[in-house]
């Protein structure tokens, strides 16, 4: 369903939640900034959100979606004759949704802080503590970036919405 | 007889329904909205233009079997709508709804809706005129 | 001083004026061409109950292309009411006419 503007508007959408996915990482990083200890013993590993377009995900999404033996349509109308024209699949159709964005959470593979600070339960023989690789500073302009481009992608739907309005008025 | 004569003749019957899809589709993305925070629920949506086969082809196939799908287009009066979950694989943490996916679909069905009903004022405009005698 | 004929008035006459430009046949009726004309207007109703039953059925349809259609045709068929008017207008005219 790809329609001019209404098309516009969806991959905003895409950026809206691509954006708080951002926004839900940084505040995950500094929640656990002085997470020493984890589950499995080790400090706290920073996430990071990674945005790429969305395609071929939508599409098998789609696929494991359409169920054949529910959807008549998943597998297109029914050809008895060769001569019969070929209808759309369902698949195809929603292939043509078009590119958006979205944001994956995968782990930071930068290397712990380290600090001296025997007094710590967390610290080796030696008084070392191992600490996230989290720097709040990073973290807090990550922060402002993600917000900014809510805001972007939040003017870019009302552009779309003023425009579809104008039109609307010819 | 007016019924007939007056309102089928006009083809108003495509914007009446898509009124319904619209109505239809913005309880469902509401009741995605009010769920945002309620644990175990899952996103639904209202399908309707995917059960349109072949919605992008002009041609009609001939149907010489009652056992041949419509081939091509599909008319939209024999097309039912229906509520289905999403399937998303999104995680806000309680459910999967996105809730930026739900606004902007009801940004979108909002203005799908508005169109409608402007298309559609404008016919009985036209009705209007054509009953009156003159461009009112 | 030389005086301009009189002829040239003749350009008044439509089909005079239109005669450089690709007329229709003179020979059409005025009932031809207004069934023409309706025909016009009949098409443009046509074209934009295909742009919105697309719409409907989710293809890829810009709002500005249903919106111009939709006026475009809503004119016409004023200008046709208006047009049938003057004309059953200018029929009365002449009814009332004393001979």
């Amino acid at each position: 369903m790809s329609k001019g503007l209404f098309e516009a508007i969806r991959i905003s959408g895409s950026g809206l939640s691509g954006q708080r996915v951002k926004m839900d990482v940084v505040a995950r990083n500094l929640a656990n900034a002085e997470t020493t200890r984890t589950e499995d013993g080790t400090p706290y590993r920073r996430e990071r959100a990674v945005f790429r377009e969305i395609l071929e995900r939508r599409v098998q999404a789609q696929r494991e979606r359409l169920d054949p033996a529910n959807d008549e349509f998943a597998n297109g109308p029914t050809r008895t004759h060769p001569n019969h024209l070929p209808g759309l699949t369902a698949l195809q159709l929603a292939d043509r949704e078009g590119v958006r964005t979205e944001a994956e959470v995968a782990p930071d593979a930068s290397e712990f802080r380290v600090i001296y600070d025997p007094g710590h339960p967390d610290a080796d023989e030696d008084g070392y503590v191992l600490m996230p690789n989290v720097d709040v500073v990073t973290e807090m302009v990550d922060l402002i970036t993600a917000s900014r481009a809510y805001e972007a992608n939040i003017s870019a739907v009302q552009a779309a919405k003023d425009m579809f309005n104008q039109a609307l008025k010819i | 007889m007016i019924r007939h004569g007056l309102f089928e003749a006009a083809h108003l019957g495509d914007l009446k329904q898509a009124l319904a899809v619209y109505a239809n589709r913005h309880r469902v993305v509401s009741d995605n909205i009010a769920n945002v925070e309620s644990a175990g629920y899952a996103a639904r949506e209202y399908r309707f233009e995917e059960y349109l086969a072949g919605a992008r082809l002009r041609l009609q196939g001939a149907r010489t079997n009652p056992a041949h799908l419509a081939l091509g287009r599909r008319e939209l009066a024999d097309t039912p709508g229906d509520v289905r979950p999403t399937g998303d694989d999104h995680d806000n943490g309680i459910n999967n709804v996105d809730i930026d996916k739900e606004m902007t679909d009801l940004a979108t069905n909002d203005l799908s809706y508005r169109l409608a009903t402007r298309l559609l004022s404008m016919k009985y405009q036209t009705l209007r005129s054509a009953i009156r005698g003159r461009s009112t | 001083m030389a005086v301009g004929g009189i002829r040239a008035l003749g350009s008044i006459d439509p089909r005079l004026a239109y005669a450089g430009q690709a007329a229709p046949t003179p020979r059409t009726s005025f009932g031809e061409q207004l069934q023409a004309a309706i025909r016009e207007v009949d098409g443009l109703q046509v074209a934009r109950d295909v742009m919105t039953e697309g719409m409907v059925r989710g293809e890829p349809t810009e709002v500005h292309e249903i919106m111009t259609a939709a006026e475009e045709a809503q004119l016409a068929f004023e200008l046709m009411l208006e047009v049938r008017n003057k004309l059953l207008e200018a029929y009365q005219e002449i009814m009332r006419m004393q001979v």
